[in-house]
């Protein structure tokens, strides 16, 4: 496994730029934002609130509040560790305006995004959003391993392992460019295959 | 698929992995207002969603995209403009350099006097009662001390500094003076400590704690 600190270091996060865009005033930023975290925000108010209508209100109020105490987020942590603590407090909130007890210790951010090693995660899935999951889960493995070796190990050294695209470029001996054009190809590959998957499932 | 639209894909791809610069964060931003716009969500959630399947992450599958951009749009744009954050940085650096003054005036008040070097005491008669008056800024309105300045030393941040610190203070000023003074200092400092606690750039930290002001004299 490769150290992902300096790639990081390196590469950044969009998160940083897009903020900033917010904080000057482009909205639009924030929308990026919304349509990246939408998922994981919604996983995370779902393991305090069960109810579908609710949790989609709960997230929504999440990001508003977001975006609302946007101009005094400072970079001292990352945007999504912030943003993960913001949803929390609406979930708990949530509750107790309903007269609801929150759980009397905080989900572990980590905990709260993975598949497995939870029961009480897997009791909230919705069992045709678990299949479409597992459904996908397995073409995305079928189509990295049929994509082209130079494309799967670009998308591959990218997304499991965390590398740059420098550092990419430097484990397959090829330019920062060819890095950059292969993960868009191995992704829109993917893309392909996902929207058949799910044409399928529906 | 026309050739832009590929290569719009190609920057939001890389902009997903934290690849694209500035430029191109602005050029996607641009066309989220055109024709490409529908396409280049779809293309940017999407990534992201092969990213968390891939890393084995939880996401759940509703779209509330759509309602928080229109309540997003009822609230006010932002407004931190480069200018106002670098008149933001600016006042508290003078608010740290005020106070760095002020302490310095007043280490200096305090400490020599009775252990100035006999260079000083030259300089010390010599000056005059109006020197003292200074800026309306540097003292509380209407306090005139009557202190013994002097100038900058090496020599009076020395080797008497050590043992004359926790000396009582004897300056010739009134008691109601004094406290005057000293709680004059104490709420700069108050406010220093305040706004340099909001200071991002750890290179603009406090540049001194009211840690010991000799509490009585």
């Amino acid at each position: 496994m490769v150290d992902n600190s300096k790639g990081a270091s390196h590469s950044g996060d969009s998160d940083a730029l897009l903020v900033e865009r917010v904080q000057h005033g482009d909205k639009r930023a924030f929308d990026l934002l919304v349509l990246k975290y939408q998922g994981r925000v919604q996983a995370i108010v779902g393991r305090f609130v069960r109810d579908r209508d609710e949790i989609a209100d709960v997230s929504q109020e999440a990001f508003i509040k977001a975006y609302r105490a946007l101009p005094k987020f400072r970079g001292d942590s990352q945007f999504y560790t912030w943003l993960y603590r913001i949803a929390v407090n609406c979930a708990k909130n949530y509750l107790l305006s309903r007269s609801r007890r929150p759980p009397g210790s905080d989900i572990d951010m980590d905990d709260s995004e993975q598949f497995s090693g939870d029961l009480r995660l897997a009791e909230l899935e919705n069992p045709e959003n678990a299949l479409a999951r597992d459904q996908l889960a397995a073409a995305l493995e079928a189509v990295i391993e049929g994509l082209p070796q130079e494309l799967r190990s670009a998308v591959t050294l990218r997304e499991y392992d965390g590398l740059s695209y420098e550092e990419i470029a430097e484990v397959m001996s090829c330019p920062v460019g060819t890095v950059r054009s292969r993960i868009f190809r191995a992704r829109e590959a993917i893309e392909a295959e996902i929207a058949r998957v799910r044409s399928d499932v529906e | 698929m026309t050739e832009q639209q590929q290569r719009l894909k190609q920057t939001l791809s890389a902009l997903a992995d934290g690849e694209a610069n500035e430029l191109e964060l602005q050029r996607i931003l641009r066309e989220l207002d055109g024709d490409a716009a529908p396409l280049l969500r779809q293309r940017w959630q999407s990534y992201h969603q092969q990213r968390a399947l891939m890393r084995g992450e939880r996401f759940a599958a509703g779209d509330i995209s759509a309602a928080v951009s229109a309540a997003i749009a009822a609230e006010p744009a932002h407004r931190k403009s480069r200018w106002n954050s670098a008149l933001g940085s600016l006042s508290r650096v003078a608010v740290a350099a005020s106070v760095a003054l002020f302490a310095l005036v007043a280490v200096q008040q305090f400490d020599g006097v009775g252990n100035q070097p006999p260079a000083l005491e030259f300089a010390q008669e010599s000056l005059d009662a109006d020197h003292y008056n200074g800026p309306a800024l540097q003292f509380p309105s209407g306090f005139r001390p009557e202190l013994n300045a002097q100038t900058v030393s090496a020599r009076s941040a020395g080797s008497d500094r050590a043992s004359s610190a926790a000396l009582p203070l004897n300056v010739g000023m009134s008691e109601a003076d004094y406290l005057h003074s000293r709680s004059y200092l104490l709420n700069l400092l108050e406010r220093h400590q305040r706004q340099s606690a909001s200071i991002a750039n750890p290179a603009l930290l406090p540049v001194m704690l009211p840690a010991t002001l000799p509490s009585d004299r």
